[in-house]
């Protein structure tokens, strides 16, 4: 029966021997058949040790860190929200029925009231702005209409008669 | 690039991605002794995932140069909370354990049984050579005993495979 220390086969096995021991071990393993064999089963094991089979964790996407959002990013999302609440606003601001002043009329005090937009569909909050935009442009062609045809037309006529008139009224002072 | 050079890039850079890559190196690995220390797939990952979360809690105070080595850290994190989950009983699934024995197709599944059998403390230091690459003395402060009781635990654990592997031969 060998009386050598097995540790020593262990680290010898392992590459972690100095020197000096491990050409003392190798020696004896030469030397002592009993040694050798249990070396020699040793280093099967661990051959079979190291091919054994290798599983991935489930989620080999992530290492499990949790989220974590730099300042940068911090920054952003809430500019983005901030400038969310404020295109809101102005969707919203927009989208509202509104009702110009009234326009005074020398001769007759009749009031033109201009509704903006008078499209339900306007009011839907899911509607694109470029929808909105095309809806702003037929309220403003509608208004340049309803100005056209409106008593205002004429009363640029008559604004522009008594300019005359009073020119003619001055020259003949004159 | 190596673990420490990645570890002050994190603490200095405090970026994310460095440690996940710093994770993603041992991942495998950390799960695969994790499982042969448990025979539980899920609780296997639930510990990875705690894991992670300790070594993000504690990363910034990490100081390789007067500690140990990264993986080294990892691997020991890995064995405590093995050892805590060990004193919750939870308890060990070996139908998982004869699934992946099923499905194996040589002889490897015996090694996977003989390693299954073999008592805690033996089991312990013969899956971190197996899947740490660290070497005993690092074992022996992994597992908190002297260097020969680390060596002397693997020599009794090869010995017992040895003599099992004989009965199946």
């Amino acid at each position: 029966m060998c009386n050598i220390d097995k540790t020593q086969l262990i680290l010898y096995l392992y590459g972690e021997l100095d020197g000096n021991e491990k050409t003392a071990l190798e020696k004896h393993l030469q030397e002592c058949p009993e040694c050798r064999a249990e070396a020699d089963d040793y280093r099967q094991i661990l051959d079979r040790l190291s091919k054994m089979p290798m599983m991935e964790p489930a989620n080999v996407a992530s290492v499990g860190l949790p989220y974590r959002r730099s300042k940068a990013m911090t920054y952003l999302t809430y500019g983005a929200i901030a400038a969310s609440f404020i295109l809101l606003a102005v969707i919203t601001y927009l989208k509202l029925p509104t009702v110009t002043s009234p326009t005074p009329t020398p001769n007759n005090n009749t009031v033109k009231t201009v509704i903006v937009s008078h499209d339900p569909e306007l009011y839907a909050w899911d509607s694109g702005i470029s929808d909105e935009i095309d809806s702003l442009k037929e309220s403003a062609k509608t208004i340049v209409n309803e100005l056209k045809t409106s008593p205002l037309a004429s009363l640029d006529d008559s604004l522009d008669k008594i300019d005359a008139d009073i020119k003619t009224i001055s020259t003949e002072t004159d | 690039m190596a673990d420490d050079v990645l570890l002050r890039q994190y603490q200095a850079d405090n970026k994310t991605e460095i440690l996940e890559q710093l994770l993603l190196r041992y991942r495998t690995r950390l799960f695969n002794f994790i499982y042969r220390l448990t025979h539980n797939h899920a609780l296997s990952e639930d510990l990875l995932q705690e894991l992670s979360l300790k070594v993000i809690k504690n990363i910034k105070r990490f100081r390789p140069e007067r500690e140990t080595s990264f993986r080294q850290w990892l691997y020991q994190i890995a064995v405590n909370l093995c050892r805590d989950n060990a004193r919750r009983k939870v308890p060990t699934n070996n139908m998982e354990l004869e699934q992946v024995a099923a499905q194996t197709q040589d002889n490897r599944l015996e090694i996977e049984e003989l390693i299954a059998g073999l008592p805690k403390e033996q089991k312990e230091v013969i899956l971190l050579k197996v899947y740490s690459g660290l070497t005993f003395r690092e074992i022996a402060e992994t597992l908190k005993c002297p260097l020969n009781t680390a060596i002397s635990r693997m020599h009794y654990a090869l010995k017992t495979l040895r003599e099992k592997a004989k009965q199946y031969v």
